[in-house]
């Protein structure tokens, strides 16, 4: 016997029988169960109470995304000058690369580099005449009006002794 | 497993899955006494999940001081009988506030236990309620209702002495 029990062990005539508290139970039991949807709302609300709130960093919050998009857009702009219709610094390289007379450069044969090889490439792509790929000189792998372009270039630099 | 109060120390600390920890452990038990003080299943629900929500606010820096059932016990009774004075206040019967919850009267001898019991004062049938089905010790029970200790033995007593002379609830009493 639990030391609940032995509450009023000196008067014999109160102590029950263990039926007493079975039957007291059963009386007052409830005739449905708990629904799982009771245990998800208690658990959801321990969820939301305990969620720690972020420190207020809201100097930064707009300014990390602020200092992103900017960096984004720096880099687009870089992208977009390097690769973008006329790619300047590499183009100006590439010219000077040919101004020192890349044989390969003297397209009509003629012995020189100048506007005419420009032109004889242009009709040739506009002809649709396969290419060769050592007329390739922006080195993108492709041939197109940029590598007429370059060539154009060159020959004005080599005309104007830069 | 872990005590109540590891729990606790848990929960304070943030672990919300140690709060679902202790929910489980006193759910059913909860529950019980919600219907037991409402009569009514959705009621009884309610009553549950507002006394969860209520321990949960608690946090942190809750402090038991006494068993977890104890700590409960008054929590649901007014959330209950809050709920009840509401619908009573609603309905104009503000008797059936102190009525007793209708109980499931199957056999024969439980609807004499029930009978007997409806005979005692409200305070006395708690008090015998607390002992017998939440098995609270008299402590316990002084602590849950805020009752000295003495008042406590003394319903017990007077509501046993009168289950004892009772007919009807005699054969519950070792001889």
């Amino acid at each position: 016997m639990s030391d609940n029990e032995r509450h009023f062990d000196n008067d014999a005539d109160l102590r029950v029988t263990p039926k007493f508290s079975e039957e007291l139970g059963e009386l007052f039991a409830p005739d449905r169960p708990i629904p799982a949807c009771v245990d998800r709302a208690v658990a959801e609300a321990a969820r939301r109470h305990f969620v720690r709130p972020r420190p207020r960093l809201w100097k930064l919050r707009w300014a990390v995304p602020a200092a992103a998009a900017a960096a984004i857009l720096v880099g687009v702009c870089l992208w977009w000058l390097d690769t973008g219709p006329v790619p300047r610094a590499a183009h100006e390289r590439r010219a000077q690369a040919l101004a020192v007379a890349l044989p390969e450069a003297d397209i009509d044969q003629n012995g020189e580099i100048d506007i005419l090889d420009a032109f004889t490439l242009a009709r040739h792509l506009e002809a649709g005449q396969p290419a060769d790929k050592v007329w390739d000189f922006i080195g993108d792998g492709l041939i197109d009006r940029r590598d007429v372009d370059t060539v154009a270039l060159a020959a004005v630099r080599l005309n104007k002794g830069v | 497993m872990e005590s109540d109060r590891d729990l606790i120390e848990r929960v304070n600390a943030g672990d919300a899955e140690a709060f679902e920890v202790l929910y489980r452990r006193h759910r059913d038990w909860a529950y019980r006494l919600a219907w037991r003080f409402t009569g009514h299943h959705q009621d009884a629900l309610d009553v549950l999940q507002e006394t969860f929500v209520y321990l949960l606010k608690k946090f942190p820096g809750f402090e038991l001081t006494a068993s977890m059932t104890t700590f409960l016990y008054p929590v649901v009774k007014h959330l209950a009988l809050n709920l009840r004075w509401r619908q009573a206040a609603g309905s104009g019967n503000m008797e059936a506030v102190a009525a007793l919850p209708d109980t499931r009267m199957g056999e024969t001898s439980r609807a004499e236990l029930a009978a007997a019991l409806s005979a005692l004062s409200p305070e006395q049938r708690e008090v015998v309620l607390m002992r017998f089905v939440d098995g609270f010790s008299l402590d316990e029970i002084g602590t849950a209702l805020d009752i000295p200790l003495g008042t406590a033995k003394s319903r017990l007593y007077k509501a046993l002495r009168f289950l004892r002379n009772d007919p009807r609830t005699r054969a519950y009493f070792l001889d």
